[in-house]
């Protein structure tokens, strides 16, 4: 599904992302993992072109997409789950979730709405209501509700589980495999390591702008240095 | 009693064209954050564009729309040839504030150019002449047309803004630039569109009320801008419907302060109450309404 090869992005004269590269296979869910300031977010901006690519690939599909505008890639099947949800405080729900169709012209729309709506029934509930107006938990289920809207093949997910409670970091998770498993390829970037080698196959540590590590899930959750780097503190 | 209720329906179809105005200002300098000082000029283009199609013959609906299509087009060239550009190249928001400014006094110029310093009037043919007297209250039918064509733009603007897929578009760019990137909203051509939308407001708005007074005039959009401006923050920025109540308050103050004080204290009341106001309410008089931002 994706190909990122000796990618380096960054934001002005400075990259943060100093050569990466990382394969997720379609129908997959990888994970990228690694400490704040690590690049994981300058990654999946870059992905879906948010940054420009200063050098290398972004292959989507067997088409090359980083000097492409964000719309475009989205209309490729590319969504993000921005950190911190950044959904339209001011709007409701259901026009959020609208808005996250905004690249289709198809009348499945209504139907895709429905479906979130049996997904997350809160948001249901909360449909006419401003999205500033819910608490931290819904609006991460109307900020993948919206990414769901646009049908991605790919779905970018930056911190889902941040500053959520431990109850609904667990619904999120539960929620982000079954989205996987319907056979929507993911990638997860977190920093709760643990929890995201609990749904990926495959992951990446990612540090100062270099993959330092990369494996399956079990292999990295076995590995003595990732335990003592990441899981460590949280185990 | 009939002079109280003549000031209303003055007022009222006065300020509905000011509501017009101040509805593609909010669209702006509310919901876009960008201070474009030309907003009044689109207003007298667009008075001057209902014009010349009038004297070409159209009648006054088709007047009317190559007033807001006009309109319209000058806000589009305002926006790519000088906030785009600025935007791009990373100009602070006062250069946009002052080149606006500029475009502003290069229309007045170019207009007293074609069109000389007279004050324009519409042919005899384009105005509605019809008026009824109803105890003492003269109401005309011209106000009545203003009225309604004023409440069908407002309604247009409002459904297009809530309902429509380009009005969530909108609103999401007002929101965060960003936001509406990842969902796939294309940035530019959102603002584009929107700009479309505020100068084909400011040029219906300039057609109406140079009917309403039969003036048109190279320098009418200039007190205008500072009335649109006025009625803006008056509502709350970036509120549509703030925009248009406070476009009917002024409307109906300036209307009554020249019937029951005098003409020459039109602007000093006006805007005196309007200074009052906001000292006891800095946010406007609907802040209730004030959306939250990024």
């Amino acid at each position: 599904m994706l190909e990122v090869r000796n990618l380096k992005a960054g934001y002005g004269a400075v990259d943060v992302l100093e050569g990466i590269s990382l394969s997720v296979p379609t129908g997959a869910c990888v994970c990228l993992i690694g400490a704040n300031g690590a690049g994981k977010t300058t990654t999946l901006s870059a992905i879906c072109g948010l940054v420009p690519a200063s050098s290398g690939e972004i292959v989507l599909e067997d088409k090359e997409i980083s000097r492409l505008a964000v719309d475009t890639i989205v209309r490729r099947g590319v969504s993000l789950v921005p950190e911190g949800r950044r959904v339209v405080a001011n709007m409701s729900v259901e026009d959020n979730l609208l808005v996250g169709a905004y690249t289709r012209r198809d009348d499945q729309v209504g139907a895709d709405i429905e479906a979130v709506y049996q997904r997350f029934g809160r948001l249901r509930e909360r449909r006419k209501q401003y999205a500033g107006s819910m608490s931290g938990g819904e609006q991460q289920m109307l900020a993948i509700g919206r990414a769901l809207m646009a049908r991605p093949k790919l779905l970018l997910l930056d911190e889902p589980s941040m500053g959520l409670a431990p109850q609904i970091v667990n619904d999120i998770f539960r929620t982000i495999r079954e989205i996987n498993e319907t056979g929507t390829t993911v990638l997860l970037v977190e920093q709760n390591a643990k929890k995201a080698l609990s749904v990926a196959t495959y992951g990446y540590v990612l540090e100062t702008g270099r993959i330092s590590f990369e494996g399956s899930a079990s292999d990295l959750l076995k590995s003595a240095q990732i335990a003592e780097a990441y899981l460590g503190a949280l185990s | 009693m009939s002079v109280f209720l003549q000031q209303v329906v003055n007022g009222i179809s006065l300020g509905s064209t000011y509501a017009v105005f101040a509805m593609g200002c909010t669209l702006i300098f509310g919901v876009l954050n960008i201070v474009n000082m030309a907003q009044g000029a689109f207003f007298m283009g667009g008075a001057y564009f209902g014009l010349e199609a009038a004297r070409l013959g159209l009648p006054a609906p088709l007047a009317l729309l190559v007033a807001l299509v006009g309109g319209g087009v000058l806000g589009v060239l305002a926006e790519l040839v000088i906030f785009r550009t600025l935007r791009v190249r990373g100009g602070h928001r006062w250069m946009g504030l002052v080149a606006s400014l500029a475009l502003a006094r290069m229309m007045v110029g170019i207009a007293q150019e074609i069109f000389g310093t007279q004050v324009q009037r519409y042919p005899a043919s384009t105005l509605l002449d019809t008026a009824w007297d109803i105890d003492g209250v003269r109401i005309q039918l011209l106000q009545i047309v203003i009225l309604v064509v004023s409440i069908v733009l407002m309604a247009l603007l409002a459904l297009t803004l809530q309902r429509s897929s380009t009005g969530r578009a909108i609103r999401t760019v007002a929101y965060s630039e960003d936001v509406a990137r990842i969902v796939g909203v294309p940035v530019g051509r959102t603002i584009l569109t929107t700009f479309f939308l505020a100068g084909g407001l400011a040029g219906a708005a300039g057609m109406l009320l140079g009917n309403l007074f039969n003036v048109v005039s190279p320098f009418m959009g200039e007190q205008m801008l500072v009335k649109g401006l006025t009625v803006i923050i008056l509502g709350g920025l970036g509120n549509v419907p703030g925009a248009v109540a406070g476009g009917f308050l002024l409307g109906l103050v300036e209307v009554f302060s020249v019937a029951y004080v005098s003409s020459s204290f039109r602007d000093a009341i006006g805007f005196g109450l309007i200074f009052l106001i906001l000292l006891v309410k800095p946010t406007g008089l609907f802040s209730r309404f004030e959306e939250r931002r990024a």
